[in-house]
């Protein structure tokens, strides 16, 4: 089989020490990062792009893959330990590992967590390696048309399923393109809202703003949280009983399946999938009513469904191009950074970086395994760092990380501004996620735009033409209106039968 | 509920104004001289009037019972140490205070970087930080933030061959 030899050349390239190094660093720092409360894979990613600069593409994805999948497996060592997640994708693990935990179970639900986020991202690498190559295959006879109408839709769909507000996450959206767009316009040369300043006209590095949104700002905010940190609970022993292997063995597999899936889809990724797996065990489940009181499936199913969405979430951004989430977003730009472009194309002319990440996922998975078994309860001591020198170590992480970019002071204070835009954003809920996956897609999307309407002579119902662009922009169009709609119906029929002082 | 609901309101004005100057830029951008479909300022006078026309829905948007939940989650700790009776919550150690002294010291940082150099501008900003922020071991402290700031210098000077601004320091 084709694939079959196709992932032996990535072990190949996998197995090459610099890339064991790699994957390790990147799992381990992946790990550390997404254990602190309040830092995601986003922030993970962010602080660690400085880190690739120079790098070979393939080493250099390696690296950052590891990071993102180590930072959903070390996000739910706090949500077991501290009920306090470190990543939004582990939210649903706390509702039954923190129970645990207070049982004085909490090493029975990390290794839980551990086993299942294993057989989840074990799971989800097998379908990114099956389901990539068939969809590169499709996505070849893509034209700019089809790439602008799927970029809308993993905007909206990303602001669809952002929980905040839905104007809020459109605001984030736009003004995530409005930052794209600054710099000179490369098809015509025109400098656009540089405002005169040179340090403008290459436009705002993208790793400026994931640097200071993700991470700047996750300062500020939990400086203004306080200084209260959650008991630790002590972790007690890691096996698990023959009967309890039985019983999770169901959970993890449905689980792995729906969360690969969610993780393929724009805008779902590891958050959605994990509340996806947990709703749909507790209502499978025949003890359903012991779910967030300290129920074993409760931990096993959210957490192969996270590091299954987040394999699942590699495959758009690998063979499209076009990455569906905020983390993703992340990772396109790092690519694109080192000169490489993902796309339909990627596996014909970049075999290494496409195959060697599959095959790097298979290693890093076994590491992240080895690392959570036996060595969790010694690295689970990072949450007892002082607060204060973490807070200023994340800063100092992203002063230098932006100055090694361009070196220049300009960029460090543009990395403050947008700390605070980023704090501000927090402050009054507007989803930021949306912000950093426009920015990316941005001008990505007005350059498929232009050259869309370039072939068809300056006609927009190209978009409308072509079956495929046509069913993603409905698809995008639903997104956005079918919540609104549905909303509407549920708050026609809560303020009929009441009197209308509601409207007053 | 009343005052929540304003916030909304205010950002909102704040966002229309943003919009309609963005939308003026959009209009003085130049166009190309060879006639295109499309020119550098289409994109940008679609974005100012979609931006112009969420912020008045913005404007009219009512705030989400959950989302007041959140705030009040985010204040709680605040609450918790005003009441705490041994703890008195003084004015620099206030989350409000604490976030603004960082941002001056990060401004000054910055103004300073080039002229004091890497290393002491980044010992000096790690160090300060970690002690306003409450921590006590000064020794651990010191040496925490030399190895960093040294470290950092040596691996992108020496390793990656990076230049560093070395200010006062000889190096």
């Amino acid at each position: 089989m084709d694939s079959i030899q196709n992932l032996l050349y990535g072990f190949e390239v996998a197995l090459q020490w610099e890339n064991l190094i790699f994957v390790f660093i990147g799992v381990l720092a992946g790990t550390i990062i997404g254990m602190l409360p309040g830092l995601g894979p986003i922030s993970a990613l962010a602080l660690m792009i400085p880190i690739t600069y120079g790098m070979n593409p393939a080493t250099g994805l390696i690296l950052m893959a590891g990071v993102y999948y180590g930072a959903i497996f070390g996000g739910s060592t706090s949500s077991i330990l501290l009920n306090a997640p470190g990543v939004a994708g582990t939210v649903a693990t706390s509702f039954d590992g923190y129970p645990l935990a207070k049982k004085g179970k909490a090493g029975k639900a990390l290794a839980l967590a551990a086993y299942a986020s294993f057989i989840g991202g074990t799971i989800s690498v097998i379908g990114l390696m099956l389901v990539a190559p068939l969809l590169s295959k499709v996505a070849v006879s893509f034209g700019p048309a089809e790439y602008f109408a799927l970029m809308v839709l993993g905007l909206t769909a990303v602001v669809s399923l952002s929980d905040k507000s839905l104007v809020k996450g459109l605001i984030a959206a736009v003004f995530g393109v409005m930052v794209s767009l600054v710099g000179i316009d490369l098809q015509t040369g025109t400098p656009r809202y540089t405002f005169g300043n040179l340090k403008l006209l290459e436009g705002i590095d993208f790793l400026i703003i994931a640097l200071g949104i993700f991470a700047l700002a996750e300062v500020f905010v939990m400086l203004l949280r306080g200084s209260k940190m959650a008991k630790q609970n002590k972790i007690g022993s890691l096996k698990l009983s023959k009967s309890e292997i039985k019983e999770i063995a169901g959970p993890v597999g449905r689980s792995s399946v729906l969360g690969f899936f969610t993780g393929v889809l724009p805008g779902a990724g590891a958050t959605v999938g994990s509340f996806l797996g947990y709703s749909m065990e507790k209502r499978i489940a025949k003890d359903g009513k012991t779910f967030g009181k300290g129920n074993i499936k409760g931990v096993a199913a959210p957490e192969a469904a996270n590091n299954a969405a987040c394999g699942g979430s590699f495959v758009p951004l690998l063979t499209l191009g076009v990455p569906g989430s905020g983390t993703t977003a992340i990772l396109l730009g790092a690519l694109l950074v080192m000169g490489v472009t993902p796309g339909p194309m990627m596996l014909e002319t970049r075999p290494d970086v496409f195959w060697g990440v599959i095959a790097s996922m298979y290693i890093g998975n076994i590491f992240l395994l080895v690392l959570n078994l036996p060595l969790i309860p010694y690295i689970s001591k990072i949450l007892s760092v002082p607060r204060a020198m973490l807070l200023s170590l994340i800063i100092v992480f992203c002063m230098i990380g932006v100055y090694g970019l361009k070196f220049s002071t300009f960029d460090l204070g543009m990395v403050i501004a947008f700390g605070v835009i980023g704090f501000l954003m927090r402050l009054y809920h507007f989803p930021a996620a949306p912000l950093i996956l426009a920015l990316i897609l941005g001008a990505m999307m007005e350059e498929s735009m232009r050259r869309a309407l370039q072939i068809s002579n300056g006609s927009w119902t190209v978009f409308i033409d072509k079956p495929i662009s046509f069913t993603l922009l409905i698809l995008a169009g639903l997104s956005i209106f079918l919540p609104v709609i549905i909303g509407l119906i549920k708050r026609m029929k809560k303020t009929t039968p009441k009197d209308n002082s509601a409207n007053l | 509920m009343l005052i929540k609901w304003r916030t909304n309101q205010k950002i909102s004005i704040i966002l229309f104004i943003f919009s309609i100057s963005y939308l003026i830029m959009a209009f003085q951008i130049p166009s190309f001289s060879i006639p295109r479909p499309v020119d550098s300022d289409l994109f940008p006078k679609v974005l100012g009037f979609l931006m112009t026309f969420l912020s008045i829905l913005l404007f009219f948007e009512k705030e989400k019972g959950e989302v007041e939940s959140e705030l009040d989650v985010d204040k709680q700790p605040e609450q918790e140490t005003k009441n705490d009776p041994n703890e008195e919550v003084s004015f620099w150690k206030k989350p409000q205070t604490q976030i603004v002294v960082t941002l001056l010291t990060l401004i000054a940082y910055v103004a300073l970087f080039e002229s004091v150099g890497f290393v002491l501008s980044t010992l000096g900003l790690l160090f300060f930080l970690t002690l306003y922020y409450g921590y006590r071991r000064h020794i651990t402290n010191a040496i925490v933030s030399v190895v960093v700031s040294f470290g950092f210098y040596l691996i992108m000077t020496k390793g990656l061959g990076v230049y560093l601004p070395a200010g006062w320091l000889p190096l």
